[in-house]
């Protein structure tokens, strides 16, 4: 199975508090992988680096086998934890551009038909701080797929959605992964995870706590529930 | 089209969308030419209060103790005494009296009286007497030494050139001075766009999305470079209705003066110009980079202040650089890179800056700016997810926010 994101040795320190240690993984093409920990587990910080936005301590984080930079071959969607929009541009004015920088040949057409079946058609010349929270997310995750991106990760798509949104975002996730998508999908939710992903990797302490196909993971841990095992590793406490 | 080019145009159209950004644009023109309307408007009136004080209609008195006038007056009234003038100023009998003192010739000092109703004109109540007083003392005095007097002595500077022609050294200042007020409004008009260009992509969470699409590098230089275009749109809707006003009343004789007096240099005006654009990139990274360092436009705003001082501080020392001898701290503003753009355009202007400093001084703007902008591309790199403290890093260091 060919690889598009391979962690090696991977090691992170802020001011000499060491919060990854030694995390190694890896993510096959067209998979759905979870990257699960509870919250300040080194996940963003992981996807961060990996992303260049961090330099790692030590070790080598690849997407296609080399260190990712925008300029790379590989097209990348990202929905970042800390997210937000231009709040006077509108909704339309927002996508186009990034299409424009993503490549688009039609940024406009594609821009309309996504906010059509998303249900904000109505939205496209409001200015996006009028936005909800949700419609805000909506928008933006437009942004990260609109190229069709060979690598699309999503750190907690779906905080905030209602039920309905979130049954629409898992809809358009499945699609993306039935044309060939790689998603690597952060998030709380453990119905999500095994539902959708393939494989995952539990953070914990900075290593590699689990990792494995969800069934190699819940075998581990006795066949227990994803949401038990994840009580029992976190000893049910946020962090 | 480019990722440089797709960012140029979009913040070159949401700047223009911006109405804070026509109200920039219009307001400087609008101030000064407000300010100039307004002195003028102010001359004019006192010129009018002036002309319309008929002095031949008032009653004016006069006790002449010290025997300046040789003979009557018919403008003043004779008083015998100050008592008598104040009582005829109180019963309305005179508008305005004089006193002049028996000790005159030593004080030079009039007492003035008047009724205080009208405060506007009471500035301009010696106007009889002081014209009294001349047309007294010229009576006695040989026409030929009023010039002298007066101080109407006209005075004509010839500069000679190196090669001995005759030549003006403000008129050949005026352009490049020009030059130099352009770069003024510029970073007065523009400091805080700058700054503010990378803040928010911070401020509104867009940088984390943004730089998976485009590298920091392209997404500065696009920023800096819209911003540079939207500075010379705002220098030509200030320079453009300048330029017709002056061809519209090119036969005004103020106007006409004025263009008489400009002589062009255009060593001096291409280099300025040069010297403009250097700086006005230096300026840009400098703004940009405080605002790649900081997470908010509130931080910023306490940074930028800073820059535009530097900036301006030449003009502090102007007298400086009129000098062909410059001193060390004509050499130190003239280098520095924030003070560097004023101190050498003001030198290049008034001819004291050699042939070999104005190349020292642009290669000085041009690594400068270089390596400001350099660091800014660093830093934004470095800093765009630190959407929380403000410790500046441009290493390989990872940042301070943590997942």
């Amino acid at each position: 199975m060919k690889k598009i994101v391979e962690v090696k040795n991977f090691k992170m320190s802020f001011n000499g508090k060491t919060v990854i240690k030694d995390l190694d993984f890896e993510v096959n093409k067209g998979e759905i992988f979870g990257l699960l920990g509870s919250n300040g587990s080194g996940k963003t910080t992981t996807i961060r680096t990996l992303l260049n936005l961090y330099e790692p301590t030590g070790g080598e984080l690849l997407v296609d086998g080399k260190r990712f930079d925008a300029n790379s071959d590989v097209t990348v969607g990202y929905l970042p934890e800390e997210r937000g929009l231009y709040k006077k541009e509108t909704v339309i004015d927002t996508m186009v551009y990034f299409g424009n920088l993503k490549g688009l040949k039609n940024p406009y057409e594609w821009s309309k038909k996504y906010l059509s079946r998303v249900g904000l058609a109505d939205k496209l010349n409001e200015k996006t701080e009028k936005l909800s929270t949700g419609q805000q997310q909506k928008v933006q995750l437009g942004i990260c797929i609109m190229n069709n991106p060979e690598l699309l990760i999503l750190d907690e798509p779906t905080k905030g959605f209602d039920p309905v949104n979130r049954k629409l975002l898992m809809n358009i996730i499945d699609e993306l992964h039935q044309k060939g998508t790689t998603i690597i999908l952060i998030t709380h939710y453990m119905d999500e995870v095994e539902r959708l992903c393939d494989r995952a990797v539990l953070l914990k302490d900075g290593v590699a706590h689990a990792y494995g196909t969800i069934s190699e993971i819940k075998k581990k841990f006795g066949n227990k529930s994803l949401d038990e095992i994840f009580v029992e590793v976190y000893g049910g406490i946020d962090e | 089209m480019s990722k440089i080019g797709i960012v140029f145009k979009f913040e070159t159209i949401r700047q223009l969308k911006k109405p804070s950004f026509w109200i920039s644009l219009l307001l400087l023109p609008v101030a000064i030419l407000s300010i100039f309307g307004l002195s003028a408007l102010q001359s004019t009136s006192i010129e009018d209060n002036i002309s319309g004080t008929d002095f031949s209609e008032k009653k004016v008195g006069l006790t002449d103790e010290a025997g300046i006038f040789s003979e009557e007056n018919p403008m003043f009234v004779k008083v015998e005494s100050e008592e008598k003038g104040i009582e005829s100023i109180n019963n309305k009998s005179l508008d305005l009296y004089y006193y002049v003192p028996a000790n005159f010739a030593s004080q030079a000092s009039v007492k003035i009286y008047d009724r205080a109703e009208d405060t506007r004109l009471m500035s301009f109540n010696q106007i009889p007497f002081a014209s009294a007083l001349k047309a007294e003392i010229y009576k006695h005095i040989d026409p030929k030494d009023i010039a002298i007097i007066e101080n109407n002595v006209q005075y004509e500077t010839i500069d000679l050139d190196e090669e001995g022609k005759p030549t003006s050294v403000m008129g050949r200042a005026i352009i490049p001075l020009a030059i130099l007020v352009v770069f003024y409004i510029l970073i007065c008009v523009f400091g805080n766009r700058l700054t503010m260009a990378l803040v928010e992509e911070k401020e509104n969470r867009i940088s984390e999305m943004i730089l998976t699409s485009i590298s920091a590098k392209s997404l500065v230089i696009g920023k800096i470079l819209s911003l540079i275009v939207l500075g010379f749109v705002q220098i030509a809707v200030f320079v453009i209705p300048i330029i017709a006003g002056v061809i519209i009343y090119r036969d005004n004789p103020m106007v006409a003066s004025i263009l008489s007096s400009i002589q062009l240099d255009p060593w001096a005006i291409i280099s300025n110009l040069l010297l403009l654009v250097l700086s006005y990139f230096l300026f840009a990274g400098a703004c940009t980079l405080t605002g790649s360092l900081v997470p908010t436009a509130r931080d910023a705003s306490q940074y930028i202040g800073i820059a535009i001082m530097g900036t301006i501080m030449p003009l502090i020392f102007f007298q400086n650089f009129f000098s062909t001898d410059p001193n060390i701290v004509t050499y130190i503003l003239s280098y520095f890179p924030l003070s560097a753009p004023i101190a050498l355009m003001l030198r290049n202007a008034v001819g004291s800056l050699p042939t070999y400093e104005l190349i020292l001084g642009i290669l000085d703007l041009a690594i400068s700016s270089s390596v400001i902008l350099w660091l800014t591309v660093r830093s934004f790199q470095k800093n765009a997810i630190n959407f929380s403290v403000v410790k500046p890093h441009f290493g390989k260091r990872k940042s301070w926010k943590r997942a």
